[in-house]
């Protein structure tokens, strides 16, 4: 059961007693007021900066390459990535120069013999022959 | 300070308490003004009736009490914590601390009524019954008082009341009706000085 909002106990003198508390409620100051307002200003002036609201991080990117192009490690490592590969191919396309002594190992037509292979490997009938 | 004391309406008096806390943390002075005249009079009342009516000290909680709000208005998040609750545990806890350090409240401490006013005989008994109800607040256990102040005097609903006490509200439910039991057992004692002789 409530009476203007509150409830009642049931008991006249406690309801009474209650009712005289609400009435006589202490109401603050003028100086308690102007104090705890003071406190208010103090206290956001003096806040850390580091508390106040910070810019919000850059978005994550939703494009499905962002995630490779971050492992690969962004720009940087692009460049050097790109000139790496710029030196493969330079290096790639220059004409084949023969390496001395081994011509025999390209022979003018058909493959290769046994008669060339044991003249470079002597030991090599010994291999094969003892199974 | 009541809203009725201020001159002009405040220009955040529409904005909620989060809002308002939002824009005390970036130095808004008519933000802190506003949850001043929202807040400060019942955390005043409930800090004097948990202090054996003593003004002074609830003065100093009150104030202290906000203080502590000003320095959460940072990182307030908005609707984690009722605002209103949040302070009521503050300066519940802040009156609790104060009692445990003096842990007697002399009875002649209670505010005396002023004589020669108008309809001096009623007050006398409004200020007798006053008198005998902090008297009978000051006995009960700091969780039942707190309880009673914040229900019957207060007008807080039982789940603010459980917030504020961190605990449920079948257990509020139980610390009030003890509490009101052991009071009206203590004015029933009294009656023919509070103006209860029938």
């Amino acid at each position: 059961m409530t009476q203007n909002g509150f409830e009642k106990t049931g008991d006249d003198a406690l309801d009474a007693a209650f009712a005289a508390a609400r009435a006589a409620r202490p109401q603050p100051s003028a100086a308690l007021m102007a104090a705890i307002r003071a406190d208010a200003a103090r206290e956001a002036a003096a806040a850390p900066r580091a508390a106040r609201p910070r810019p919000a991080p850059a978005r994550a990117s939703t494009r499905p390459w962002a995630g490779f192009w971050r492992a690969l490690g962004g720009w940087p490592s692009a460049g050097t990535l790109a000139a790496s590969l710029v030196l493969g191919i330079a290096i790639g396309g220059q004409q084949a120069v023969p390496l001395a002594g081994l011509d025999i190992l390209a022979p003018a037509s058909g493959p290769l013999d046994e008669a060339a292979v044991a003249d470079l490997l002597p030991g090599i009938d010994a291999f094969l022959t003892e199974g | 300070m009541t809203r009725g004391m201020t001159a002009l309406r405040s220009p955040h008096a529409d904005l909620s308490d989060d809002a308002l806390m939002a824009l005390q943390a970036e130095g808004d002075g008519a933000a802190a003004a506003e949850l001043a005249v929202r807040h400060v009079p019942r955390v005043l009342s409930l800090a004097q009736r948990m202090l054996g009516g003593d003004r002074a000290e609830a003065e100093d909680v009150a104030q202290e009490a906000m203080l502590r709000l000003w320095r959460a208005a940072p990182g307030w998040e908005p609707g984690r914590a009722r605002l209103s609750t949040w302070l009521w545990r503050v300066a519940a806890n802040l009156s609790t601390d104060r009692l445990r350090r003096r842990r007697q409240v002399a009875l002649d401490q209670v505010p005396e009524p002023e004589d020669g006013a108008p309809g001096v005989v009623a007050r006398l008994i409004a200020a007798d019954r006053l008198a005998a109800l902090q008297a009978a607040l000051d006995a009960l256990p700091e969780r039942q008082r707190l309880a009673v102040v914040l229900r019957h005097i207060e007008g807080s609903s039982n789940p603010e009341i459980a917030e504020v006490l961190e605990t449920s509200v079948e257990a509020v439910e139980s610390l009030t009706a003890r509490g009101l039991r052991s009071l009206a057992a203590a004015l029933a004692g009294r009656r023919s000085e509070v103006g209860f002789e029938e």
